[in-house]
């Protein structure tokens, strides 16, 4: 009997009726064993013992700079909200106490009994239970060589990491399958493609890479780095990278399967059943997004469980997860931007843009237009100049307003700060500071004056990302902060050598607005849309194109979108005139193409759900659902002519061949 | 664009009209590069075995992929049950196998019945039952868990055909439908054809085998270049006025020269024997037998074994009793149609030579009953036989033929019974 076939035979074992009833009896009986024995080990130990906060609350004279100054500035406002390291506090107690209460609850340990009983049963009944069995079994086999042969540790993390996430893989395709199996046209053909994507070497070479990248990556981290900087790592890599690989395949397989199936010619009998265009097409986008969504599914699991193990590692600074070395020091700085900034979920303001007054605007316009008449006479006339005019003056406002020449200070309000303060949450204030060729040996100082008397004086390097805390008492009543930024120390009055530039969002005031698992969910929907708008782009193309043709297509549509804000920043600068003011026509049509295909899909890039969890920062529903309903309404557009198209094709004939 | 259309004749709906059809194929730069198909125009009536024969490239294809929407015709008219091939509705009751079978190939055989059964909407059960009636029936029940891309050519033929079927459809359209099957196949395929005719199924058989076509159909038309040469029965286009054929058991020299003497006499020496041989057996029914002997050895075989029965629901056997005595109605209706019929296929096992040593000849000429032919199907127009036999005695004189067959008279001797006709190929 040749490999394939036993594998046939083993699989036709699993799926036996009398097999699956003998499975689950089996292992009913030892979850209840195993439930039974834990309770009766548990009740011979001690009660467990819960944190207070005040453990964590700081002493006398401890108190940060600019807390400290805030605080003696302003009694009224300390009255009204928790201080900042009295928030910390409770936090850290929060934190700490809510793992304890995990770990020591039995009722947790039986629900999570019941659950892998449950599992091991739908397992069972999937028709999945030998390939566990299996996949178990190799577990267990690199397991005790671990133990028993060292020094191979790296290898053995990876092939049980494949392992498990190939067990995910295969359960959440069982469950989409059962799900399509239903007979609907539409479902069949979504069944269909899903099972050619899973058997084709096309796509099983990309799925073997999302679970190998996943695997991998714990591998890469270097151990000896700050947690959070590993976490942002393993974030950005596991959910960044396998969303592109994802992407890639989805755009390649619906080019793929539609196309081929043309050049093959199965195409013909399955359109000389009664199926409708649309059910053709509607099913194999489904398909496709179906296997995008168990992609993403163990992408997601992958990426949140090692998260969550990451995070329960310890600190830097810390002698345990969750426990500082030091015991003056509540949560180390490494604990608290994790569980703060990091897992999290983060909205952020940035500064408001000055008044300006329209009438001085208008007179500056116009000075500068009668400037640019002295040499070219003809200028100013048209509505286009105007605006031209208008637009580099505001560029070159926003451009003075983020820059602070030396030993000067300059102001920024941010506004829509209410939520932080009534709920009394800290302010991570994040900023980017750049000056001259941003030389990387050079530590600016920086004053940070604040309207409540706050300050905080900071020494930093250039081009990097920085942090400050800031109490909520820095927010006045109207839910502003209002800043003034000095360049240089104040109470010194010492100057950097350079003029200080912070680009468009590089100054930023950001609270804590939404549970970080919540935000994870959130983003993989966002991904989820977004290849689900790809793969309706490829399947389009294949409608009439031939394979390589629509998969130059789609993949380039999809490059433009991922890439859209950044074409339409490039566009600003593009110039469609030579130096002596002549039109280059070739230039205006690469701009009105790159405008037309960039424009409608800026949206899709400024979603940046991968960023957003990298960086903690809230994707708010209102954003899930306008970015959602705009691909929604995209996916449709093009699905109302991929269909039309498909309708009005001769499918006997391949433009292909 | 008005699709509903009726036959000239008896007022009752044609499966397919085509009227002036026409396919030129046009290239990138819309210069036309081939005219497929010109003015061509036809009918297929229901319950009609219609053949579409023509030599390779001549439009067989072309015109079947015009007929289900998958291509556009560039000038004249088509229906298919009176609604234009783009119709979705139109395309539940029909069956398409195309010249090739074109199946996934990462499906099993059973995974690919199953997702076409889909498309159908057919409920679980019946999916189930059809799907191991039809494995079954093509022979493939051993196999059908292979990939289809680990089939051969004949195998996934076979597949081809069961897809073909899985929605019991009104109209079957076979597209070269014995292309890469084995003799057994090729004979299973061409009874198939003509149980289903029988059943009442309307089917349209597009080849270049003429025997496929010549054994199974009822009407054809004759391509060549696109356009149509011939249209006709099989009858009116095959049967020569000019011959008779009388098959008798083994005659020795004298007997012919009598036989002939008689002829020349009763014709005033205008006619004559033309040609005396003796019937060979077939390479077709040589081959069979072979097989038939190699099965009954029970010789191991990895591919695709000898069919089963015709798929019960296709006869509509598991179907409710309504539909059942329908199809009865209609497969038992008289002769009257204007369509010739098809005498049912004898069967393989009474038609196939026995054993190796059978001698056919001698078989038939020692035998005291009569035997049937050796042919495993005879066609011939429903009464036919009966038709001949009484033009025969009207003709012939019964004594003088007694004689010279060197009976003792009363329809004995050696052969006896009545005389086999066969029409002139």
């Amino acid at each position: 009997m040749k490999i394939g076939e036993r594998i046939a035979a083993l699989d036709r074992l699993q799926h036996d009726r009398l097999f699956k009833l003998i499975a689950t009896v089996v292992v009913v009986l030892a979850g209840i064993a195993s439930y039974t024995t834990y309770v009766v080990k548990r009740a011979a130990e001690p009660p467990r013992v819960e944190i207070n906060e005040q453990y964590f609350a700081p002493q006398e004279g401890e108190k940060p700079a600019e807390a400290a100054a805030a605080d003696s500035k302003s009694p009224e406002v300390k009255t009204r909200v928790p201080t900042l390291e009295e928030t910390q506090a409770r936090q850290a107690a929060r934190i700490i106490n809510s793992i304890l209460a995990r770990q020591a609850d039995p009722t947790g340990v039986g629900v999570l009994a019941a659950t892998a009983t449950g599992f091991a049963v739908l397992i069972i009944w999937l028709n999945l239970a030998i390939w566990y069995a299996l996949i178990t079994v190799a577990i267990a086999g690199f397991y005790a060589f671990g133990r028993l042969v060292p020094g191979f540790s790296g290898t053995i993390t990876f092939g049980i990491a494949a392992l498990g996430l190939w067990a995910i893989f295969l359960v959440l395709l069982t469950a989409v399958r059962i799900l399509l199996s239903g007979p609907s046209r539409v479902l069949a053909i979504a069944r269909n493609t899903l099972d050619e994507a899973a058997r084709m070497k096309i796509s099983g070479v990309f799925i073997v890479l999302v679970v190998l990248l996943l695997a991998a990556l714990p591998l890469l981290l270097d151990p000896k780095q700050a947690l959070r900087y590993r976490v942002q790592s393993f974030l950005q890599y596991g959910t960044g990278l396998s969303y592109m690989i994802i992407a890639v395949l989805c755009v390649l397989f619906s080019v793929y399967s539609v196309s081929m199936e043309q050049r093959s010619k199965t195409i013909w009998q399955t359109v000389t059943k009664p199926v409708a265009a649309w059910q053709y097409i509607l099913g194999k986008w489904l398909g496709v997004v179906s296997l995008a969504a168990v992609l993403l599914g163990v992408t997601g699991g992958a990426v949140f469980l090692f998260t969550e193990y990451l995070r329960s590692q310890p600190a830097n600074g810390e002698s345990s997860a969750y426990r500082s070395a030091d015991d003056s020091v509540p949560l180390t700085p490494d604990r608290e931007i994790l569980e703060t900034q990091i897992l999290t979920a983060r909205m952020g303001v940035t500064f408001s843009p000055p008044q300006l007054d329209p009438v001085a605007v208008q007179q500056s316009i116009e000075a500068r237009i009668a400037q640019e008449k002295l040499t070219r006479p003809e200028f100013g006339d048209t509505a286009a100049d105007k605006a031209y005019v208008r637009d580099a003056l505001l560029q070159l406002v926003s451009l003075e307003q983020r820059t602070i020449d030396p030993g000067k200070d300059r102001q920024y309000v941010f506004e829509g700060l209410s939520e932080p303060r009534d709920k009394g949450l800290p302010i991570m204030f994040r900023f980017k500071p750049e000056a001259g060729s941003n030389r990387p040996d050079l530590l600016f100082t920086i004053t940070f004056l604040f309207s409540n008397g706050a300050v905080a004086t900071e020494k930093v390097s250039l081009a990097q990302q920085h942090t400050i805390t800031l109490s909520p008492s820095v927010i006045d009543d109207k839910g502003r902060i209002v800043m003034n930024v000095f360049n240089g120390d104040f109470y010194e009055r010492t100057a950097n050598p350079n003029a200080l530039y912070f680009a468009p969002l590089a100054l930023e005031m950001t609270y804590e607005a939404g549970s970080y698992r919540l935000n994870f969910a959130r983003v993989f929907v966002i991904l989820w849309l977004k290849i689900a708008f790809v793969t309706m782009a490829g399947i389009f193309a294949a409608t009439f194109l031939s394979f390589p043709v629509a998969t130059l297509t789609a993949a380039g549509i999809f490059l433009i979108a991922e890439s859209s804000r950044f074409i339409q920043g490039a566009l600003e600068n593009w110039q469609v005139e030579d130096y002596k003011g002549n039109t280059i026509w070739f230039f205006v049509v690469i701009d009105k193409i790159a405008q037309a295909v960039s424009a409608p899909l800026a949206f899709y890039a400024d979603l940046k759900p991968t960023q957003r969890l990298v960086d903690g920062v809230l994707l708010p529903w209102d954003s899930v659902a306008t970015g959602g309903l705009l691909l929604v309404a995209l996916v449709m557009g093009l699905f109302a002519l991929a269909s039309y198209v498909f309708r009005s094709r001769e499918l006997a004939i391949y433009s292909g061949n | 664009m008005a699709f509903s259309q009726t036959s000239g004749s008896g007022g009752v709906q044609p499966v397919v009209y085509c009227q002036n059809l026409t396919k030129v194929f046009k290239d990138f730069w819309l210069r036309s590069r081939a005219r497929a198909v010109e003015n061509l125009t036809f009918e297929i009536q229901p319950r009609e075995v219609f053949g579409l024969l023509g030599p390779n490239g001549s439009g067989k294809s072309t015109t079947i992929k015009l007929l289900l929407g998958l291509l556009k015709p560039t000038s004249g008219r088509i229906a298919v049950f009176g609604k234009s091939p783009y119709d979705v509705g139109v395309k539940r009751r029909i069956g398409y196998l195309p010249e090739e079978s074109y199946l996934y190939q990462f499906l099993n055989a059973r995974e690919t019945l199953e997702y076409y059964a889909k498309l159908f909407e057919l409920d679980y059960k019946t999916r189930q039952r059809r799907i191991d009636e039809l494995i079954d029936m093509v022979g493939l029940s051993g196999a059908q868990f292979r990939p289809v891309r680990d089939y051969s050519k004949g195998m996934q033929r076979r597949i081809g055909i069961a897809q073909a079927l899985i929605n019991d459809p009104d109209f079957l359209i076979l597209d070269e439908p014995t292309t890469g099957l084995d003799p057994v196949g090729t004979r299973q395929v061409k009874d198939l054809i003509i149980e289903l005719g029988r059943r009442g199924k309307t089917i349209l058989l597009s080849s270049h085998l003429l025997a496929d076509v010549e054994d199974c159909v009822h009407r054809m038309v004759v391509l060549y270049g696109g356009q149509k040469r011939e249209e006709g029965t099989c009858d009116s286009l095959l049967e020569t006025q000019e011959r008779t054929t009388i098959e008798t058991d083994a005659l020795d020299e004298d007997t012919i020269s009598e036989i002939d003497a008689v002829i020349r006499r009763r014709s005033g020496g205008s006619k004559s024997v033309l040609k005396v041989a003796r019937p060979r057996q077939k390479l077709e029914e040589f081959f069979l037998d072979i097989v038939e002997r190699a099965r009954a050895t029970q010789a191991a075989t990895s591919g695709a074994t000898a069919g089963g029965p015709t798929a019960s629901f296709l006869l509509g056997e598991n179907d409710e009793m309504q539909g059942r005595e329908l199809i009865e109605s209609l497969t038992k209706a008289p002769a009257e149609a204007a369509v010739a019929r098809v005498v049912p296929a004898a069967p393989v096992e009474t038609a196939a030579p026995k054993g190796p040593d059978s001698d056919l000849i001698g078989d038939l000429t020692r035998a005291e009953a009569p035997k049937p032919t050796a042919q495993p199907v005879a066609r011939a127009v429903p009464g036919a036989a009966a038709n001949v036999a009484a033009n025969t005695a009207a003709d012939v004189d019964q004594d003088v033929i007694s004689r010279l067959m060197g009976g003792g008279g009363g329809g004995g001797g050696a052969g006896g019974g009545e005389p086999n006709t066969e029409k002139p190929r």
